[in-house]
């Protein structure tokens, strides 16, 4: 993994970025500004229903440009549904990795202060953590929460938890020892912040690193627990949901599925190229 | 560490996760309340589920009656099917051991020749396009997939049948999901494994004493490649469950993974748990068999502990 040049400065890093990276967050962008300008300048909207136009195909397959792409069982755009799916779904990623992050950080720095009893049940919690997948524990968990959204997030923010608290714990055990921590000690700082001025930003890129690997992962999670029924409830919509509705609609509007999966498909494939790319680029730095 | 110290902490791995799935499930109150609207049920009959289906007393109470019934084989009462909850889970495993297996063989097929051909092509046209692979197959969700393949052979070619069980024609495309989309990550573990072989000493020295290559091969490359790779069966394992527990879903394939879905979507408790507690005890003794298997198929670590 290490170049022979050595270390690249970033600036050079950034001009030679390869065209599938440009590509991605191409994709990305457009996203985002479809999120933010769509609902300024067209009147479609998720929610309203038209049965005079239901099922109606997307333009270019005998559509109309009143449906670019298409319409649903009910009548409603499925372009204005998908955008919408689209902000739901990344807003939901971006707060479950912000609370797993967060959370799982601050329980691995405090495991290495505390240490003894409490490190030993959070070593214990990791490692059980670890021993079944977390798709079967969100899944019975969203049994006994039901349908709320706040909750939903919070559930899908414990995935990837024990990622932060491992690496949180080894490196603040590794920082107690410098000698940077034992001068600030001996001139009475305080912990927090030691922890927070010193300590964080040292292990700040390797969790960032961690951030990248998992945010595709929550994207996929939230969409298969949507897809399963289990996730986000109508009359809500995210990519997943989305694409559950509309299987049942494969062999009489095939677009209602295809479009919301195509979506799923590039952001997830977007997101982990330009995580790969961050990743290397930090490495090399 | 040792073998005994190892067990202990996996059984204490099993009990943490079947007391915080206990626990967790009866978190949000009565589940009979939930199942039932207790405005269209009498007191008498909604009093009469709960002795049925063991939701009587304190939850702690409850707890201990679950614990040793646990400890005698009775898993409890299925409220979704009206009978032993071992009975329901039971007639769901074959399906899903066919389904994995399956998967899980072709996972391999494509896996080892292709992981192998890339390390062995390393940097070049046919490497990069194997990674491109499994970048695409990583971000392709295995439901997504599913429909794909439903669009192509059920609504289009109309050859094979989009849902159900029994005929191989039922199995071609759930296999065919799990199966690609896992050996994407399984080709990049068999390419770095492979990689990592080809710069050992001995591989050089081999082909400097004249060794053929195919000889340096199977006889070096290949047993230094398989052990890293034996350390991530768990995680294969895992990666197994979870994704059958979707596409069982999107083939109506009559496995634990769908019932986990329709048990969530019934509050089918005691149905529940014991799902939870078979995947458990599956993951934590690969785990566990996966740990002392490395110790005895690694010559090192005998040598580690005879220093």
């Amino acid at each position: 993994m290490t170049d022979a040049t050595g270390g690249i400065p970033l600036r050079k890093a950034i001009r030679t970025v390869p065209v599938g990276v440009i590509l991605a967050m191409a994709w990305m962008i457009a996203c985002i500004l479809a999120i933010i300008i769509f609902p300024l300048v067209s009147d479609l909207s998720a929610t309203s229903i038209d049965l005079t136009a239901r099922l109606a195909p997307p333009v270019g397959l005998g559509g109309s440009w009143a449906h670019p792409l298409g319409t649903d069982d009910l009548g409603r755009d499925v372009l204005a549904r998908l955008i919408a799916s689209i902000q739901t779904s990344l807003l939901i990623a971006l707060g479950a990795v912000a609370i797993s992050a967060t959370v799982g950080t601050l329980i691995g720095i405090a495991a290495a202060h505390i240490g003894g009893l409490f490190d030993q049940i959070v070593v214990a919690a990791v490692d059980t953590q670890v021993s079944v997948p977390f798709i079967i524990i969100s899944l019975t968990v969203t049994a006994i929460f039901g349908n709320s959204l706040m909750l939903f997030v919070v559930v899908l923010g414990l995935f990837g938890w024990e990622r932060y608290t491992r690496l949180a714990r080894a490196m603040t055990m590794a920082a107690r020892g410098r000698g940077y921590v034992l001068a600030m000690t001996t001139l009475g700082f305080s912990w927090p912040r030691i922890y927070l001025r010193h300590v964080l930003p040292n292990i700040a890129s390797t969790l960032l690193v961690t951030i990248t690997i998992s945010f595709p992962e929550v994207i996929l999670l939230e969409t298969s627990l949507s897809f399963l029924g289990l996730g986000i409830q109508p009359p809500m919509t995210s990519l997943g949901n989305m694409l559950g509705f509309g299987r049942a609609y494969l062999l009489t509007g095939w677009w209602i599925a295809v479009a919301p999966g195509l979506t799923i498909f590039f952001c997830a494939l977007a997101v982990s190229v330009i995580g790969d790319w961050a990743r290397s680029v930090i490495s090399r730095l | 560490m040792n073998v005994g110290f190892r067990i202990l902490r996996a059984v204490v791995s099993l009990w943490l996760i079947v007391t915080l799935v206990f626990f967790a499930l009866r978190a949000t109150g009565d589940p009979i309340t939930a199942i039932f609207d207790p405005d269209n049920f009498t007191e008498e009959a909604l009093e009469a589920y709960r002795r049925q289906w063991g939701y009587t007393g304190s939850v702690f109470d409850q707890y201990i009656i679950y614990v040793t019934s646990l400890l005698q084989g009775d898993f409890g009462f299925s409220s979704m099917a009206n009978r032993s909850a071992a009975s329901v889970v039971m007639d769901r495993v074959p399906a899903t051991l066919q389904l994995v297996g399956c998967s899980a063989f072709l996972m391999m097929a494509i896996g080892f020749p292709v992981g192998a051909f890339a390390a062995l092509n390393n940097g070049g046209r046919l490497d990069r396009f194997v990674m491109t692979f499994s970048t695409v197959g990583f971000a392709l969700p295995n439901f997504v997939m599913g429909l794909g393949f439903i669009l192509l052979f059920s609504v289009n070619l109309r050859l094979l049948p989009s849902n159900g069980y029994g005929t191989w024609q039922h199995l071609v495309m759930p296999v065919l999901t799990i199966g690609i989309s896992q050996s994407a990550i399984f080709t990049r573990f068999v390419r770095s494994a492979v990689l990592d072989a080809i710069r050992l000493q001995c591989v050089t020295s081999a082909t400097a004493r004249g060794v053929s290559p195919w000889e340096v091969f199977w006889r070096h490359v290949v047993p230094n490649a398989t052990l890293p790779l034996v350390t991530i069966t768990p995680l294969l394992v895992g990666a197994m469950v979870a994704a059958s527990a979707v596409v069982e879903s999107v083939f109506g394939w009559p496995g634990i993974g769908r019932l986990i879905v329709e048990s969530v979507a019934q509050r089918d408790l005691a149905v529940l748990q014991m799902i939870v507690m078979i995947i458990a005890v599956v993951m934590i003794s690969t785990n566990l068999i996966v740990d002392l298997a490395y110790a005895r198929l690694d010559p090192r670590t005998h040598l580690a502990r005879a220093h």
